[in-house]
């Protein structure tokens, strides 16, 4: 029975305990370790209680689950409005995962402002999670914008080189792109009243909300070109990698562009994303090809794994905007692999500028003989991130290219030409690192990983592992939560016949 | 060096046998892999909206039917692969351990065609000019420092300068000097006084 109490509350209490967490930091006294230590203990919890979610999903059943929706402020109508379906709660899940390792990492690379440092971590992690489960538009506008706060903070912070240009250069970005979006959301809840996603979404497919058939096209790019930047689809790329250079840790963000596309795009203006379609998918083709070319020649490793997330999130995008379960399927299967591949991407990174200060591709080689270890464990996030079969990266793509395939077999071709870029740079990068002799005498002393990288680094090996060879898990919750999203374009498709 | 191989030798025996053809007693363990994934995401488009011309086809169609071979084909293959599997322990065992003088000879004889073969038929030479320079040079120049860079990245440091130059230009007019503030005034209400009066001639 206290199952079903918990799930009551659990999508507030997962998403509101690192927020507390944060707060209590405040009077944890400023000692290094306690403070580390307390940050691990409250994204520890956050991820247990979230497992909670996957266990009980009713699986078989379409829709949100977990829901809580309770008015917050009378007027304008703020509900606080949260429930999560197959997609979000493994978006939630990635999170929660995730960040305890961010802990981890940071632990010794973080001397300076350390409580700071935390503080902010949970906080964004808090926003994430917010992102991912709220149903209310303004509710989501909120957490939306929180995200920016700590993470401009972070960047600007404990960034290192041009690290406030990159923060500024974030924030711009995003915060710009993401007026679009405030202003359709206003405008829906002008004509509706309310800033409910399911009171919206049925008022719209009832063709119930005055003026839409005229606003929709500008209501569409609105909310489109937020989650564009976020995501980001090509030519909204640059502050990226920039960004993420200076980033300390880099991890969910991303997705929450994604993620936008699949839940507002597609489930408000379904009409709008199928006539949109084309162009939005030559851009995701592009960001796949473009990022994956200009990956290549990165001298910086942190740029070239940031110009590989542009390439990978191009599938995701293609495979949403192919409206067939299997794009859908594995863009959702995506999201979640690039998550935890390109986050053990960055980790791995951080652990050598640790060790050497700089992440100059040219400044290394040869590292396999000093560190065995960590390039085994390096090599197989590599494999996992090019998509070798039997690891988490293959299921993803290959279903988003069978998607896209069917949407439209040129799609399918030039996409699949991505994953034979992403092996040419990944491998590439990870000849000139790790083979051959050590070209720098400094390299030859680097120590190999100890015990706490081992922790860190082994969750992310074991999931991408697992991942590859049960996709079913993921699948299985992902699924209905899809098929849901993609009745209104079946509908469609058969009046389209019907006629 | 030696341990490893010895281990990889165990293992090739266990390995083989998992994939062990039918026509020896065995079957694919592994071609089926994927087909679950699949099958997730087909019944629900399929069954319940399936209509005539359907955008999305049933995905089962690609699968198709299971490939069969003959046990002769089979048969066939097996033997000829592990033909060549032989001959080349063999060739190895003749020329590198009872003759080792052998393979200088043959060297020799075959003169400049031992060295094409020697660096095989340069094909990574001709693949590396045709191919991997441009793709990494146009990528790097291109790509990366012409699109990217010069333009994408130009382009929008540019408006946010742009923007800030504005404001500092403008910010003058904020001078806190009542008089110049009176003037300003007196010229924007003369402006649109001319402008009405005109407005009213015509």
């Amino acid at each position: 029975m206290t199952g079903e109490g918990l799930s009551s509350i659990i999508l507030t209490l997962v998403t509101f305990i690192p927020l507390a967490g944060a707060a209590l930091l405040l009077f944890v006294p400023n000692r290094e370790r306690d403070i580390r230590v307390f940050s691990l203990v409250i994204s520890l919890l956050a991820f247990v209680l979230s497992v909670h979610l996957p266990v009980h999903l009713q699986r078989a059943q379409a829709g949100f689950q977990y829901e809580v929706n309770v008015p917050w402020i009378p007027t304008p109508n703020i509900h606080y409005h949260m429930g999560v379906d197959g997609i979000s709660m493994w978006l939630l899940v990635l999170t929660t995962f995730l960040t305890p390792l961010c802990v981890l990492i940071s632990w010794k690379s973080i001397h300076e402002r350390v409580k700071e440092f935390f503080i902010l971590l949970l906080i964004l992690e808090t926003a994430l999670i917010g992102v991912f489960v709220s149903l209310d538009l303004f509710l989501f506008y909120f957490f939306w914008e929180a995200t920016l706060i700590p993470m401009a903070l972070l960047i600007g912070m404990f960034g290192h080189g041009r690290r406030v240009y990159a923060a500024v250069k974030f924030f711009l970005y995003t915060m710009i792109a993401s007026a679009f979006m405030l202003a359709a959301i206003l405008w829906l809840y002008a004509k509706t009243g309310s800033f409910d996603f399911t009171t919206i979404q049925n008022l719209a497919r009832t063709g119930n909300i005055e003026g839409f058939t005229l606003a929709a096209p500008w209501l569409f790019v609105g909310f489109f070109i937020a989650f564009a930047v976020k995501v980001p689809l090509f030519p909204f790329h640059t502050w990226l990698p920039d960004a993420h250079v200076e980033a300390p840790t880099a991890g969910v963000l991303l997705k929450m562009g994604t993620y936008g596309m699949l839940r507002f795009n597609l489930g408000l203006f379904p009409d709008q994303s199928r006539a949109n379609a084309g162009w939005i998918s030559v851009l995701a083709l592009i960001g796949i090809i473009y990022g994956a070319l200009v990956a290549l020649v990165q001298p910086n490793m942190k740029k070239l794994i940031a110009y590989s997330s542009i390439s990978h999130l191009g599938f995701v995008v293609l495979g949403i905007f192919s409206f067939t379960p299997a794009g859908l399927d594995g863009a959702t299967f995506v999201m979640l692999a690039h998550g935890v591949s390109t986050g053990a991407l960055f980790m791995l990174a951080g652990i050598l500028y640790e060790r050497r200060h700089t992440y100059e591709i040219s400044e290394f080689g040869g590292l396999a003989t000093p560190m065995p270890v960590y390039a085994a464990l390096f090599l197989f996030i590599v494999l996992s991130s090019l998509g070798l079969p039997l690891l988490n990266g293959f299921i993803g793509e290959f279903l988003v290219l069978s998607g896209a395939f069917r949407a439209r077999a040129l799609y399918g071709i030039l996409g699949a030409t991505g994953v034979i870029w992403s092996a040419c740079y990944l491998l590439w990068m990870y000849q000139r690192v790790f083979f051959g002799k050590v070209t720098h005498a400094v390299n030859q002393e680097l120590p190999d990983l100890d015990l706490r990288e081992r922790i860190t680094l082994w969750p992310t090996a074991a999931a991408a592992l697992v991942m590859g060879v049960a996709p079913l898990v993921w699948l299985n919750a992902i699924d209905p939560a899809v098929q849901s999203a993609l009745a209104p374009f079946t509908q469609m498709a058969s009046k389209l016949v019907g006629k | 060096m030696l341990v490893p191989l010895v281990i990889l030798a165990v293992l090739s025996i266990v390995g083989g046998w998992i994939g062990i053809p039918g026509s020896m007693g065995g079957s694919n363990h592994f071609d089926k892999f994927l087909a679950p994934v699949f099958h997730t995401s087909t019944p629900s488009l399929n069954t319940q909206h399936a209509t005539p011309g359907e955008v999305a086809p049933p995905e089962k169609q690609t699968e198709g039917p299971e490939p069969q071979t003959s046990r002769a084909t089979e048969l066939l293959f097996t033997g000829i692969s592990v033909f060549a599997a032989l001959l080349g322990f063999v060739m190895a065992a003749i020329f590198y351990y009872l003759r080792p003088e052998l393979p200088d000879e043959i060297a020799h004889a075959l003169g400049g065609f031992y060295h094409a073969v020697l660096n095989k038929y340069y094909v990574d030479e001709l693949y590396s000019i045709l191919f991997v320079k441009p793709v990494v040079d146009g990528s790097r120049r291109i790509l990366w420092h012409g699109v990217d860079q010069s333009v994408i990245d130009a382009t929008l440091d540019d408006s946010a300068d742009g923007a800030r130059h504005i404001s500092d230009t403008l910010r003058h007019m904020q001078s806190g000097n009542i008089r110049s503030y009176a003037g300003w005034v007196a010229a924007g209400a003369a402006a649109v006084i001319a402008y009405m009066v005109w407005m009213g001639a015509r």
